[in-house]
């Protein structure tokens, strides 16, 4: 089963994503990477397995989630995954340059305060992916 | 001069020269009249004078006397008529002729010879005349003598004589036939003397009788032709005379004809020419006379406009030169008293610039604190929105690991513990709220905004769907809504501000919210009523400030920011809001938007967003 990869710098987001995925049963590998660099160097390892979906925050240092955004859509096997953006910001700009990368931007979810609102959410997403199933994401 | 004086002097002077063409013309055309009217007279007398000549050989020729007096009288009256006009011809252009060279004194001596030769060679010819008569008698007598010597030689037969008288019978027959020839006569002569000395006999006293009257009368006959003969040659020399006379008349007749034709050609040509001239001459004159009042009426004009134009260009201490005591000249010395006037006024205005220069020149400062106020405000919004943004991050961690301890370490808490922890959540989630409002509020006027037509009707239905009212709530659109062209987030604020706030702080179990619009000059004036708890009159200003509510601070019922957020998205568009309200029986807000107002405030550039992070 292919993995999802998490990018992003905030250490209890990253805390936060693992606790959501794990108490919504999603049976996917969970990866997670810092920042842009650290996500491509994963992406283009050809020993690790290409991810199903990728959970991109925006602002992060070193490389910005828009910055690996314009490098993956040159790449033809890496713009066929999936791309979720997980970030602060509720700007309308940033929704704007999102509709500009549709594909691979299937979803732009803002971090709701509190960590309720937050499974909620992903749960929303994922069932609107079909990653999970009803049933598992009653728990 | 005036204007109009030289323009009428001009006109004057052209007119007079156009009337005397006129009056040259006529001159012209009397004194060409003149000229062939004299010769028309003088081939009149050319012709009268030719008839008389006729008339007079017609005379010469007359063969009896009853002729000669019909030709005499004829002749006389052409003479007359020739004479009377030639009289008439010398009194009336006697100096036009002397200037032709018409020469009347020599013209009457020739006249009057010819008169005189011609009364001469008339005298001559009734003499002629008389000699023919006399001859007819002579031959009557003749005839007679003739029969008397016929008997006389009757008588003398057979005598010696015989021979002689047949012989003198003989020749004074001839002569007789021709008794102008002289050399008969003389032969005739000769033999009546032979035969009277040849005699031998005596003759009869009755013969010699006859003889004697015989040789009398061829005597007489030769008497006659000398005579004849003499006249002859007097006609023949006084026809000559007249001849030469008639060529002489004629000559000088045709040679005034011709200098008459000539002085009438050249006249006409020199009238011609000189017509030309004058009407050329005119013309120049014209020309000239125009351009010179033109030029005298112009120049100063342009004087006057070069002057006015150097005014205009500054240059105040240029007069303008015209020394014309024209309405120009007038409009000149005006012109000068006013440039005086405003040089004078331009001192005053020089210093006025100076006063207005300083003023220029605070106002660019000015224009530069304010270009720096922008500035440091604009960093200062950046600010704040930044500080705002970033402490979200922070702020929603704490507000998660307060969650999870609360749920992951619950046994662990008593009952005071869980109550802290709680109002920890509660706190850190409100002050993210606050956050979020102050981002919000921040934003307005901060970004660039979409520009669209935004139908109110439709989007007011979906506002109040997403707001999701309870049943015993009524919000009705009373009005038609228009379509105005705005950023629909912004009118999302203002209707989701308004109709929620109105159904948060109802207080009555049946609430009416009653949206409505009517349209303004130039605006629409919106209105959001509701038959709530109303607002006291001193808190009207106090509801629209940022963070300001009239709730308790956990009365969770808001944070404060609506009302705030409404007003500053209304004077963003140039409207203005405001609230009517009576305590206990319901509020309205009003707010108007201008139809073709630019929203203002809103920054067009994104440059001073690059440094939020998200």
């Amino acid at each position: 089963m292919r993995p999802i990869l998490f990018v992003d710098d905030d250490d209890i987001d990253v805390m936060t994503i693992k606790r959501v995925i794990r108490s919504l049963g999603v049976p996917n590998q969970l990866v997670c990477r810092s920042d842009g660099e650290e996500a491509l160097e994963y992406l283009r390892n050809g020993s690790d397995e290409k991810p199903c979906l990728i959970l991109l925050d925006l602002n992060m240092p070193r490389m910005s989630g828009w910055e690996l955004l314009e490098i993956i859509i040159t790449d033809d096997v890496l713009r066929e995954i999936p791309v979720v953006i997980l970030t602060t910001s509720n700007k309308r700009d940033d929704i704007d340059q999102a509709n500009k990368f549709d594909p691979p931007i299937v979803g732009f979810l803002t971090k709701p305060p509190g960590y309720q609102k937050f499974v909620e959410m992903i749960r929303r997403q994922l069932e609107e992916l079909n990653f999970i199933q009803l049933e598992n994401a009653t728990k | 001069m005036k204007v109009g004086k030289k323009l009428i002097i001009g006109f004057m002077i052209i007119a007079s020269l156009v009337g005397f063409v006129g009056i040259f013309s006529v001159i012209s055309h009397n004194n060409i009249q003149t000229n062939s009217k004299i010769i028309t007279k003088v081939l009149e007398l050319d012709i009268l004078l030719d008839e008389s000549l006729v008339e007079l050989l017609a005379l010469i020729h007359s063969e009896n006397v009853e002729d000669y007096i019909r030709e005499k009288s004829d002749y006389e009256q052409t003479r007359a008529k020739f004479d009377a006009l030639f009289k008439q011809l010398n009194n009336e252009y006697t100096k036009k002729l002397q200037d032709l060279g018409f020469n009347t004194e020599t013209f009457c001596k020739n006249a009057d010879e010819l008169a005189k030769i011609s009364n001469r060679l008339i005298a001559h010819h009734k003499r002629s005349l008389a000699k023919n008569r006399a001859s007819e008698e002579k031959e009557s007598l003749e005839k007679e003598l003739r029969h008397n010597i016929l008997s006389a030689l009757v008588a003398l037969q057979d005598s010696a004589l015989t021979r002689d008288v047949e012989l003198m019978r003989y020749k004074s027959k001839e002569a007789i036939y021709q008794y102008k020839d002289q050399k008969h006569g003389v032969e005739w002569l000769d033999s009546i003397s032979k035969v009277k000395d040849n005699s031998l006999i005596v003759p009869s006293q009755d013969i010699s009788k006859d003889l004697n009257a015989y040789e009398r009368v061829a005597q007489d006959l030769c008497k006659i032709i000398v005579e004849q003969k003499t006249i002859e040659t007097q006609e023949h020399l006084v026809f000559g005379e007249l001849k030469e006379l008639i060529n002489r008349l004629e000559e000088n007749q045709a040679g005034i004809v011709n200098k008459i034709k000539t002085e009438s050609q050249t006249l006409a040509r020199n009238t011609h020419l000189t017509m030309f001239v004058v009407i050329a001459g005119a013309f120049l004159v014209s020309i000239i006379l125009g351009l010179t009042i033109a030029h005298s009426i112009s120049k100063p004009v342009a004087n006057l406009a070069q002057t006015t134009q150097a005014i205009a260009q500054g240059d105040f201490s240029v007069r303008v030169d015209v020394a014309t005591t024209d309405e120009i000249g007038e409009l000149a010395t005006s012109f000068n008293k006013m440039a005086e006037d405003l040089q004078r006024t331009t001192t005053s205005i020089d210093n006025l610039n100076d006063a207005n220069q300083q003023l220029q020149a605070i106002q660019r400062e000015l224009e530069v604190t304010v270009e720096k106020l922008t500035v440091a405000n604009r960093e200062l919004a950046d600010f704040v929105y930044i500080t705002a943004h970033d402490l979200k991050a922070p702020l929603r961690g704490i507000g998660t690991l307060a969650e999870w301890i609360s749920t992951d370490y619950a046994d662990k808490f008593d009952e005071e513990g869980k109550k802290q922890i709680n109002l920890l959540i509660q706190r850190s989630q409100r002050m993210y709220e606050q956050i979020t409002s102050i981002l919000r509020y921040s934003e307005i006027g901060r970004n660039t905004y979409k520009r669209e037509k935004i139908d109110l009707n439709k989007l007011v239905e979906e506002i109040i769907s997403d707001i999701a009212p309870l049943e015993n709530i009524q919000i009705t659109i009373a009005d038609k809504l228009p379509t105005p062209v705005c950023d629909k987030i912004h009118l999302t604020q203002i209707f989701y501000n308004l109709l929620s706030n109105a159904i948060k702080y109802a207080d009555k179990p049946d609430v009416q919210v009653t949206i409505g619009c009517v349209e303004d000059d130039g605006f629409w004036k919106f209105s959001v009523a509701d038959n709530g708890p109303g607002i006291e009159e001193k808190y009207f200003d106090k509801i629209f400030k940022i963070f300001q509510t009239l709730s308790a601070k956990d009365d969770h019922k808001g944070i404060g920011i609506g009302l705030a957020i409404v007003r500053k998205v209304v004077e963003v568009y140039g409207g203005k809001i405001w609230v009517e309200s009576t305590p206990g029986q319901g509020t309205t807000f009003f707010f108007t938007l201008g139809k073709h107002k630019e929203p203002t405030g809103i920054e067009t550039e994104k440059e001073h967003e690059t440094n939020i992070i998200c």
